[in-house]
């Protein structure tokens, strides 16, 4: 380590900044030397995205100082902030889709006067793709690009301008697995040139294959540790502000009698195509059953079928022994069960509605809310009063607009209406997704909780963390077949990976 | 350094005070915007102004006139607000309002009782004309996903032609009569007046009735908790057991069904026979009320008769300030372009920010 001989090649004193009444960043101090990857971790609304603005230029700090090798300078837009070598990968791909690579690269750079020169510029991109070990066709369409590539091209632009430091917003949000790995690879080659990164992340996988990590909270830095001297758990009571278990407690049960039994189901998708492919299996009283699998290999699919939005081109669906095949979701709703969607402001709420009309979406015909035709609102607002107590919801007052909450409140408006209707069976595509670390803690505790009391739930999740954390059985999709069903103390990840990733194993159960 | 600067914030919630301020910034600027157009037309707009508020309120007989103008407005109104709520885009209230008076007026063709009997026949009957019309373009969205604008303003069509047809081709025209209509519907099949020495009749108090229960139906039911939720995600209502093919259906033959209402209502309590010219403009002026009144039933109400002292108010303006009564079409449309322009304005607002450099 040289940081302690020569100055750090970026260095924070003091940040802060302020948007009106609204503290983003309060005396925020770090640094960042030669070779080093730091971490800037945080839940949403930390503080993490208004920090590095001010890194590259595009926000100038109210008090404070940046430092580059020790020299104190001022960004007035990001091509300050370039020139002194610092460059921003954003978390949202700004690329045009009908150009080429080498196009996007050189877009926006100002040193090719009247001539191009796209040769001499293309050898530069393909030495650093070589340099990098990436592999991309310079000449290809952004739109011919995989997501993970169009990554690719993000960071090579960035390099294009000659960075040393690279600031990383939520890098991986978009990548599978795999690419998540590569990118780590490419990384960790950027440090052995001398490069600097900065990570913004909220994903502790991620944030241990750093060097350094600084937590923030509330726009203040709560933690600055070297990533070898901390643990998981400090890290999000750090994030958090109060212990939190990552790993929820699962007591271990006798599954008892089937409860969701799907046969042979088959279902398309919008564009007529097979989604869902012959998928067969069982949940069982107190079981979770998780589905393993990179988004888009039918799960939803699966998911609106078993709701009853979707109807299933051959086989069955039953619950606790009656046939729901070709049901519709009032007839999913009243046979009891619940489900709790991806895409909250989509598929579960009513965004223009108030909390409380949220909290009886689908079931307001009930006694409890009406009577006969006519909805009692004396009622309602007690039903929602009582859900935002027992849920923590933060919420002005249940007439408040349900599309003012944040994500983590209006999944709790949900969680309060599916777990108050459903009475057997809860069907859970990915719960969490876009949640902070906390709220995370609480969904999978108030699945485990639902299943000690005996409900049968299906967990369809991304981050295989989660699935393993919770699930008593495991079933692996891809391209909408099941490649395997597991228990969960058999699963290991590398197996599950080669799974999702549509290798068929020869053990497979 | 103190800088300061002004930003565009969007409201989160406009409120009750904003609307009424909207509602009298957007009509302020259209009296002006009209009598503008008023003064290059050559007219004096003060005395204008005057005549048509002497037409619309001047006398009690002529507040009364306004109302009776403003119960079909209503009815379509309500049409459209009820499909609008539910994200339906159906502009059929101008065929669905001719559909009511003409199947109203069918069964007086062959049918004729008692008025007890007869004036609860022919409000069905509007009702249901409308209905079919309404249903009609419901079945065309749900069976064969035909676009429910096309299909409503094709029917406009179709339905306004027909009531031509049948009198050009004298099916519905008296012998020897030389205007293009009906013949005089009988007595009994009137809506009666509410008292005598007035105009007033049934209609204006159905039309009151119908925007209570219409609030009523949209804000207090689970009915309208189902379509509200469908147009405001249709997404997540089909998620929570709301059909959509089903509230497409109920919704489209609803509204058409209330636009079928206007139609009696204009036709069996004002003009007593069926023509082109007595029908027209009530389908569009009651979208032109809808969405002026934000697609709330008991603003409606309010905007409705706005519309009407309009109707009224021209009517006298023709005679008194030889202006041509389609001025009123002219400024119900420049009511509704203002109304649009502000209520995108006031959805903003601006706010001041310093911050220190």
């Amino acid at each position: 380590m040289t940081a302690e001989q020569n100055p750090p090649r970026l260095e924070v004193h003091g940040l802060t900044k302020t948007f009106g009444p609204v503290i983003a960043n309060t005396d925020v101090s770090f640094n960042v030397a030669r070779g080093e990857i730091l971490c800037l971790l945080g839940e949403n609304g930390a503080g993490k995205s208004t920090l590095s603005s001010c890194l590259y230029g595009f926000y100038r700090p109210d008090k404070g100082q940046i430092l580059c090798d020790g020299m104190p300078v001022s960004f007035n837009s990001p091509r300050d902030a370039i020139a002194r070598g610092i460059g921003m990968v954003h978390q949202h791909f700004v690329l045009v889709p009908s150009m080429t690579v080498v196009e996007n690269i050189i877009l926006g750079t100002h040193d090719h006067g009247w001539a191009l020169n796209l040769e001499k510029k293309a050898r530069k991109i393909s030495d650093l793709c070589a340099r990098y070990d990436i592999s991309l066709d310079l000449n290809a369409k952004i739109w011919q690009l995989s997501v993970g590539e169009q990554q690719w091209v993000e960071i090579i632009k960035v390099l294009f301008l000659d960075a040393e430091v690279l600031i990383l917003d939520e890098p991986t949000a978009v990548l599978t697995p795999h690419e998540s790995k590569k990118l780590f690879a490419i990384l960790q080659k950027m440090t052995a040139d001398n490069l600097s990164i900065i990570l913004i992340s909220h994903k502790l996988e991620e944030v241990l294959q750093s060097d350094k990590i600084v937590v923030l909270r509330k726009g203040r830095i709560v933690g600055n540790v070297r990533t070898v001297d901390t643990t998981r758990s400090d890290l999000t009571s750090m994030m958090v502000g109060r212990p939190v278990m990552l790993r929820a407690e699962r007591t271990d049960i006798t599954p008892g009698a089937p409860v969701l039994q799907v046969s042979n189901l088959t279902v398309l998708n919008d564009k007529g195509q097979t989604a869902v492919n012959t998928m067969t299996f069982t949940v069982h009283e107190h079981e979770i059953l998780g589905i393993a699998g990179v988004s888009g290999n039918g799960q939803t699919e699966l998911f609106e079928a078993l709701i009853g939005v979707r109807d299933s081109q051959t086989g069955h669906i039953q619950l606790s022994g009656k046939d729901l095949t070709h049901h519709s979701p009032m007839d999913a709703i009243t046979n009891g069960i619940g489900y709790i969607p991806d895409d909250r402001f989509r598929a579960g709420l009513v965004g223009p509605f108030s909390v409380e009309d949220n909290t009886i979406l689908g079931i307001q015909k009930r006694a409890e809310f009406a009577d006969g035709p006519i909805l009692n609102r004396r009622r309602i607002r007690n039903f929602a009063r009582d859900a935002i107590d027992r849920f923590g919801i933060v919420t002005p007052g249940p007439q408040t607009r349900t599309d003012t909450l944040s994500g983590g409140n209006a999944q709790k408006v949900i969680l309060a209406r599916e777990f108050w209707s459903a009475t057997k069976c809860i069907l859970a595509n990915q719960p969490t997704r876009g949640l902070d670390v906390g709220i995370i803690e609480y969904v999978h505790q108030i699945l485990l909780e639902k299943r000690h009391k005996g409900f049968a739930i299906v967990l369809a999740s991304e981050e295989l963390e989660d699935i393993l954390a919770l699930s008593d059985r495991i079933a692996v999709v891809s391209k909408g077949q099941i490649m395997g069903v597991f228990h969960a103390d058999e699963a290991n990840i590398d197996q599950l990976g080669l799974l999702m990733a549509g290798q068929a194993l020869e053990n497979a159960a | 350094m103190t800088i300061s600067d002004y930003r565009i914030e969007k409201r989160t919630d406009v409120g009750a005070i904003g609307l009424f301020m909207q509602a009298l910034i957007a009509i302020t600027l259209a009296f002006v915007a009209s009598g503008l157009l008023l003064t290059i037309l050559g007219f004096d707009p003060v005395a204008a102004f005057d005549a048509l508020h002497k037409g619309a309120f001047g006398t009690w007989r002529n507040a009364q006139g306004s109302l009776i103008h403003a119960a079909p407005l209503a009815f379509t109104g309500v049409a459209a607000a009820v499909a609008f709520r539910a994200r339906i885009w159906s502009i059929g209230q101008e065929g669905q309002f001719f559909a009511g008076a003409m199947m109203a007026y069918f069964f007086t063709t062959f049918l004729n009782l008692p008025a007890l009997i007869m004036v609860p026949l022919v409000i069905l009957a509007g009702a249901l004309g409308g209905g079919l019309m309404g249903g009609l373009s419901g079945t065309l969205k749900t069976r064969f996903n035909v676009n429910v604008v096309v299909s409503t303003v094709m029917l406009n069509y179709i339905i306004v032609y027909l009531l031509s047809y049948l009198l050009t081709s004298r099916i519905w025209m008296a012998p020897g009569e030389y205007y293009l209509q009906t013949d005089r519907i009988p007595k009994n099949a009137r809506l009666p007046d509410l008292w005598p020495e007035t105009d007033l009749h049934l209609g204006v108090v159905l039309a009151v009735l119908t925007i209570i229960g219409l609030h009523f139906l949209i804000n207090h039911t689970t009915f309208g908790f189902s379509l509200r939720a469908f147009g405001d995600n249709a997404v997540a209502a089909h998620f929570k057991g709301v059909a959509p093919k089903r509230m497409t259906l109920i919704v489209l033959t609803l509204s058409g069904a209330l636009a079928g209402l206007g139609g009696v209502v204009q036709s069996f309590g004002v003009d007593f026979r069926l023509s082109q010219t007595f029908l027209y403009g009530h389908g569009s002026a009651g979208l032109i009320v809808a969405v002026i009144a934000g697609l709330r039933p008991l603003s409606i109400g309010l905007v409705a008769f706005l519309f009407g002292a309009l109707a009224k108010g021209g009517l006298f303006m023709q005679v008194m300030a030889d202006i041509s009564s389609a001025m009123i079409s002219t400024m119900q449309a420049i009511i509704l372009m203002f109304f649009l322009v502000t209520s995108v304005l006031f959805q903003y607002r601006l706010r001041r920010i310093s911050q220190d450099v």
